[in-house]
């Protein structure tokens, strides 16, 4: 029996305060969607709890009530992860947002999941430490969204994601109940189970606390923002510093799309026939011997590799002023785009990273071919592309153009041996398009993995998976299709 | 009956029809594992061997599971890259010196620069697998940064060949010239005696020191960067125990594998009768579970 709306209210109310518990078309509407806007699917209530105790009691009354339920952080998912994809009850973990403990000793902290990722860092900065991933959104996302959705960033090439920083974790299970995996020593006999959740887009169970390691932060930094005349020379020039063995803490690339933006936007100036910009960061900590020396080392091997694929200008930031200009093009180019053209798609495909030149090529090919823009912004080092989309959403026929584009880029990441997805996550956006990757066989065991945590489906339903029963019907509604 | 399947298609078959099988690569890790009846079969994937591709511009090798490590190492070698995984010739040698990729990553033996270069949980990026049932499935990409899909990779690490059979293993490699030097202390003190039981004991940072310490009499090494000591001890000797810590040991029964964190026993039983409801891969190499 499906439960009235004011039902699930006086339900959600009896458990937390009654002003954390969110109904109505505001409310709604406020919640049907993270920052991937495509699918839109509204939730009945919304629930703002502040503990793990409050999560594992909502939890448990979605499952006597058999009502779905779907975690939210900070709403900045690119792939609906966060989207209540069928109703029910969104899990807003905004006011879970307290640091529970720093323990320096041992280099971690314990946080509940709704903390910003920047506030980590903020804690414990006058300690020399960080915690090192940093996706373009972190003064907002939060923890826990970091953790569902495996959050990478700029500087995750040297770094690594976020399940390389997440030591151990605080699940409330889809059947509401509590469970701790790992703790302040990694590793260890028996499965890797939290390498499983961390990544898991929120569909086995709701991520509540968790420890994290914190990184000594770097005393050494130098960026470098090198222009090329050519894509060819930017694309090969990270694919021999690659091969030389040299690993930046940033290997980011931007083409003339985004510099035309960029340029508008801020009033930022390149040598005219600048086709391409790398911005490449060599940073050390304390605790590498001489770690200014290292730095300036490894940027002359950078500098070398560059040259010797016909750079046009190197231009080297020398103090942090400086380079907070230079991150500037990279780090607001997405914001720029939107100068552009009224609407944007960002595509998040992987490729080995020897194969950029000739990828590139069929970017700028199948926009051409389908008669849209195109601008390139990404994480060159980790050979994971941005290709950003720029049309006009109005015109149904440039949408069709811009979603055949993107399918066709996916199967070319596939067929030079990548990935859909680098770190955005599959969610329902990219769910149908993962037949393109995994054979049934494939898939099916991925499903059944996920039973080993979510026997119901009512914990985040009809993500990642494409197919699963009772999604297909809600699917031409997310899209606005059926009512 | 023992088989030794040269093919992905032939462990498949060797798989679907088995019932009680032992799996194995070439058998060297036995000394670490539990002791376990005799089993009806044995699948050994010591014959599949050799590098699928190999691309050494991205750092990245498509590896058949049984392979020996040290042939993948030579190979790798050849074009200035390997797996980060140094040992010596000090004892501990049989610890990643021997053995298959598959057998290596199936047991999850700390390494000496797991604190600079990560393990195999941060070089494994994708795999093929054969299910209990035989059907092949395949995880991951050649891509070194991939969110498609469940890591199911992941829970392969560590699982002793009870969940599923490797066939195939998709890798990160690392450029030998960064390399860096391990920062090992070989505790060999006069008049210590060199058990058959090896100990490998991972504490807080905060306790290393004191743990340290109370194992000074034995001979061994200490790697600070994990704060992990690796001990060969008499039979029946048992060191200090901390919070939070954790124990691999050899050649000690019952005790080579000791979990009791009850959140790992529930999931694992549960991954277990999913993946293998029948019970024939390994039984029992995890325990009671």
């Amino acid at each position: 029996m499906q439960l009235s709306e004011s039902d699930m209210v006086d339900g959600l109310q009896a458990l937390i305060d009654s002003e954390r518990v969110l109904s109505g078309p505001a409310a709604q509407r406020g919640y049907d969607c993270d920052a991937y806007t495509v699918d839109k699917s509204k939730p009945t209530c919304v629930v703002l709890p502040e503990s793990t105790d409050e999560v594992a009691q909502i939890v448990r009354w979605c499952n006597q009530n058999k009502v779905p339920f779907t975690a939210r952080g900070a709403g900045t998912g690119l792939s609906g992860g966060a989207m209540p994809a069928q109703g029910g009850v969104v899990i807003a973990t905004k006011r879970m947002n307290k640091v529970l403990e720093i323990d320096l000793g041992n280099r971690c902290l314990h946080a509940q999941a709704g903390i910003a990722n920047k506030r980590i860092t903020d804690a414990v900065k006058e300690h020399g430490l960080h915690f090192a991933p940093d996706p373009s959104s972190q003064t907002v996302c939060t923890l826990g969204g970091n953790i569902a959705e495996n959050a990478g960033g700029p500087h995750t090439l040297k770094y690594g994601v976020t399940v390389q920083h997440v030591l151990g974790l605080t699940l409330v299970e889809p059947d509401g109940k509590v469970v701790h995996f790992g703790g302040k020593v990694p590793g260890g006999p028996g499965l890797d189970f939290l390498g499983i959740v961390v990544g898991g887009e929120g569909t086995m169970g709701i991520v509540t606390e968790a420890w994290v390691k914190l990184t000594p932060s770097p005393v050494a930094v130098i960026t470098a923002l090198i222009a090329f005349p050519t894509i060819r020379d930017a694309t090969q020039t990270v694919a021999d510093i690659i091969a030389e063995g040299t690993i930046p803490a940033a290997l980011e690339m931007m083409d003339r799309g985004v510099l035309n933006a960029v340029t508008m936007a801020f009033a930022i100036s390149y040598p005219p026939e600048t086709a391409a910009l790398l911005l490449i960061e060599c940073d050390a900590s304390a605790e590498v011997e001489e770690p200014e020396r290292t730095v300036r080392k490894e940027m002359e091997i950078v500098k070398r590799i560059c040259n010797q694929n016909n750079a046009i200008e190197i231009r080297l930031a020398e103090d942090e002023a400086e380079r907070q200009k230079l991150w500037i093009a990279r780090k607001k180019g997405i914001g720029a785009m939107g100068r552009l053209a009224p609407t944007v798609v960002t595509h998040d495909g992987v490729i080995p990273r020897s194969k950029l030149p000739e990828m590139l090529d069929h970017v700028y090919r199948i926009a051409q071919e389908q008669k849209i823009g195109v601008a390139n912004i990404f994480h060159a080092g980790d050979g994971n592309l941005h290709p950003i989309f720029y049309f006009d959403d109005r015109d149904p026929d440039q949408v069709e153009r811009v979603v055949r584009a993107g399918e066709e880029l996916m199967t070319i990441c596939v067929q030079l041996g990548g990935s859909i997805s680098g770190e955005h996550g599959i969610g329902v956006e990219k769910a149908d398009l993962m037949n393109i990757m995994f054979t049934p066989d494939d898939l099916a065991f991925q499903l059944k993995v996920k039973t080993i945590f979510n026997q119901t489906d009512l914990c985040n339903p009809c993500k990642i998976i494409p197919n699963q029963k009772s999604c297909v019907e809600h699917k031409m509604r997310w899209r606005g299709v059926a009512t | 009956m023992r088989v030794s399947p040269t093919t992905v298609a032939e462990l498949s078959e060797a798989v679907r029809t088995s019932t009680n099988a032992s799996v194995v690569g070439i058998g060297s890790k036995a000394m670490w594992m539990l002791p376990r009846d005799q089993p009806i079969e044995e699948i050994a994937t010591g014959a599949l061997t050799g590098i699928i591709d190999y691309s050494p511009n991205d750092q990245v090798v498509n590896v058949r599971a049984g392979t020996l490590l040290v042939d993948l190492q030579e190979e790798l070698a050849a074009h200035g890259q390997c797996l980060p995984m140094v040992e010596w010739n000090d004892g501990w040698s049989h610890l990643h010196l021997v053995g298959t990729v598959g057998g290596n990553l199936s047991l999850n033996l700390p390494h000496t620069l797991e604190a600079e270069c990560g393990s195999w949980r941060d070089w494994i990026l994708g795999m093929t697998l054969v299910q209990a049932d035989g059907t092949v499935a395949k995880s991951g990409s050649h891509a070194v940064k991939n969110v498609a899909g469940y890591d199911i990779h992941k829970l392969m690490i560590g699982a002793r060949g009870s969940l599923a059979v490797i066939a195939e293993v998709i890798l990160r490699t690392y450029p030998l010239k960064s390399l860096p030097a391990p920062n090992v202390r070989f505790t060999y003190p006069s008049g210590s005696v060199e058990g058959p039981c090896h100990w490998i004991q991972r504490v807080k940072p905060t306790d290393f020191a004191q743990a340290s310490a109370i194992a000074g009499s034995f001979a061994g090494i200490d790697i600070p960067a994990t704060s992990t000591l690796r001990r060969s001890l008499l039979p029946d000797v048992e060191l200090s125990r901390f919070e939070g810590d954790w124990v691999m040991r050899s050649n000690s029964g019952a005790k080579n594998l000791e979990i009791t964190d009850p959140a790992m026993l529930h999931y694992m039983k549960r991954a277990k009768g999913i993946l293998d409801p029948t019970n024939k891969l390994n039984p029992g190499t995890m325990g009671a579970i």
